[in-house]
């Protein structure tokens, strides 16, 4: 497929890319007017992960090839007619024509799907995926995300998702971002949480080459409640930027952010977190927090929230810190025989569960856990 | 000799803190190291224990006959070196429960013993629980995260009693604590004591003496040990301060 006309991706002269120089490693390492054609069939099944009693949506390059036949998953062509996209998602619709649009109606018994993305091919691998999902009103579902790279050559995922929460909702979305070293995403999500919904997100970053979140949270129902958790932990040259906004456009709800960082080697962090409390949206309460632990001097995180608030009687807080591993909470440990990885390893841990804590599902905790862990044990 | 601490000199930056420190300690007994403030105590204990804010610029330390000073911090306490903090760091996410399991395994790991298994450490942690009267609850809360001074001490005690060291350097062990705590801590230090280990009390005031009774006193001041004695000398240090061992000091 062609473009008709070539999307100017932003550069590091964009403010909100400053930090993150993805248009210039894209543009030199793929051709972003084309897409990689549907391959040969590929074994991926064991590349998902361990879970049972689970609904899975398999994309393959970025069209939908496994789980169509779902009675609330549907495939449409979509031309998209909105104006102030932004340059990927622009790039996502000139390159992709369907859309996945996946319904959880009211009554469904709650419920996980796990996407997956398989990206693969021999060279040129970009994916442009494109979902909107609406969970019905009292529906309880969670969401996994992950991207697979099965190429021999870097690999581009730009996914677009809309989701929608019905009120009295209660939806988690997970991503699971431990793709290759030399696989780039950008993830543009927006979610809209009507009233008394309930949302959490956690997004877990550990691998890959560049990584782009653009995550946002529009509350537009009164006495809804949205938590976002994040947790980066990179080594190598991993660079991932978190950029985040809670819009309270409604009174009496609750946005609550917790992101932290653990970053070792050369590995880079962006976090940008916006709170908007409009003027409607009295009695908001908006809370942020940015933690960030550097284990090495040649490791960078830049950090910065951003607050706009118009209504008078709200509570916000906000906070971002970026330190090294405690030095004395290391003696303690190793005074008691620890060895000096192992304390690490304990500490780093310690440090990153409580991101995790709010998440119930056991299956899905424990492929958390396990993911975390394996990196934690790798970084210390 | 368990110990043996030869012309030990230490220093933060460029200030000598040790100035040359000898002393040696034998199975079975328990050292008390006194003296006023700023005198070096507890930079000796952070030297033996393999804190690396001090550089170490002469002398040397054998422990059962080893090198103690080539040791790393985690393979002096396997080989049987415990240091009781004075002030316990707090931990947020790690329970003081899978703390010493962790502890406890790779301690014997170090000397080719297989890991408990959880019903065997589930059995010793009561045990021990008991001598220093700590609850189950604040054992598996984060480390001493919230602690009041004396759950601190009292958790600290309840670790050597897991660790089963052969030498427990306390210090400072009675700061902070009232006498009901005090009593508790002293009552599970006494319990901990066999003819194989021996334990070094490092300590201000003569208090925490009557309950952990010395078999030797030493006074540290200006980094140096200027005098050693029997439980006496805790007594007269009591009565008359430590001017007087300061002004004899300073005639020699």
């Amino acid at each position: 497929m062609n473009t008709q006309e070539a999307i100017e991706l932003p550069d590091s002269k964009t403010e909100s890319y400053r930090f993150t120089p993805i248009a210039r490693e894209l543009a030199r390492l793929f051709d972003l007017t084309t897409t990689a054609e549907s391959t040969a069939p590929i074994e991926y099944q064991p590349h998902l992960l361990p879970l049972t009693g689970v609904h899975n949506l398999v994309f393959i390059n970025g069209k939908l090839t496994e789980g169509k036949s779902l009675p609330w998953v549907k495939v449409s062509d979509d031309v998209h007619t909105e104006n102030g996209l932004d340059a990927f998602a622009k790039l996502n619709y000139s390159q992709q024509e369907e859309t996945v649009s996946i319904s959880i109606p009211q009554g469904t018994a709650p419920g996980v799907l796990c996407i997956y993305y398989v990206l693969t091919g021999k060279a040129n691998v970009i994916a442009h995926p494109r979902i909107a999902l609406s969970a019905g009103p009292d529906t309880e579902w969670l969401i996994l995300e992950k991207a697979i790279s099965l190429a021999n050559s870097p690999t581009f995922l730009n996914r677009q998702c809309t989701v929608s929460l019905a009120p009295y909702a209660r939806l988690s979305w997970v991503q699971i971002q431990s793709d290759r070293a030399d696989s780039f995403q950008v993830n543009n999500t927006e979610f809209r949480v009507a009233e008394k919904a309930k949302f959490n997100s956690y997004t877990l970053s550990t691998s890959g080459a560049m990584i782009r979140n653009n995550l946002s949270v529009r509350i537009v129902g009164s006495e809804a409640e949205a938590h976002l958790f994040g947790l980066y932990a990179l080594s190598g040259k991993t660079h991932v930027d978190n950029h985040t906004v809670a819009d309270h456009e409604q009174p009496n709800a609750l946005s609550n952010e917790l992101y932290k960082g653990i970053l070792a080697d050369q590995s880079k962090a962006v976090f940008n977190g916006k709170i908007f409390v409009r003027q409607l949206a009295q009695k908001t309460n908006a809370f942020q927090s940015n933690r960030n632990i550097i284990l090495s001097d040649a490791a960078t995180i830049h950090t910065k929230p951003q607050l706009e608030i118009w209504a008078d009687d709200v509570k916000c807080s906000h906070g971002c810190t970026a330190g090294q591993l405690d030095d004395e909470a290391m003696f303690y440990l190793r005074s008691r025989g620890i060895s000096e990885g192992k304390a690490k390893s304990l500490l780093l841990h310690a440090f990153a569960t409580e991101v995790f804590e709010s998440l119930s599902h056991q299956g899905i905790r424990s492929v958390v856990d396990e993911i975390l862990e394996g990196r934690l044990n790798t970084i210390a | 000799m368990m110990l043996t601490i030869n012309n030990l000199q230490a220093r933060v930056g460029d200030k000598a803190i040790l100035r040359g420190i000898n002393l040696s300690v034998k199975a079975g007994e328990v050292h008390a190291i006194m003296g006023p403030n700023g005198s070096g105590k507890s930079t000796l204990a952070s030297v033996l224990t393999g804190r690396e804010d001090y550089e170490v610029t002469g002398g040397d330390v054998t422990f059962n006959g080893k090198d103690l000073l080539s040791l790393s911090a985690e393979d002096r306490a396997r080989e049987g070196i415990f240091l009781a903090f004075q002030y316990p760091v707090e931990i947020p996410g790690v329970s003081t429960v899978n703390f010493m399991k962790t502890a406890l395994n790779q301690i014997r790991e170090y000397r080719g013993e297989q890991a408990l298994d959880a019903v065997a450490f589930l059995a010793r942690m009561k045990e021990k629980m008991k001598l220093v009267e700590i609850d189950q609850s604040l054992l598996s809360r984060s480390l001493n995260e919230g602690f009041s001074g004396g759950e601190k001490k009292r958790n600290e005690i309840f670790q050597m009693a897991m660790l089963e060291p052969k030498l427990a350097i306390l210090d400072e062990t009675d700061s902070g604590l009232d006498i009901d705590a005090l009593r508790i801590v002293a009552t599970g230090v006494n319990k901990l004591r066999t003819p194989q280990n021996a334990t070094i009390v490092v300590t201000h005031y003569q208090r925490l003496l009557d309950y952990i009774v010395p078999d030797f006193v030493h006074v540290l001041y200006q980094g140096r040990i200027v005098k050693s004695g029997g439980r006496d000398l805790a007594l007269q240090l009591e009565e008359k301060g430590y001017d007087w061992i300061k002004a004899e000091a300073a005639a020699v």
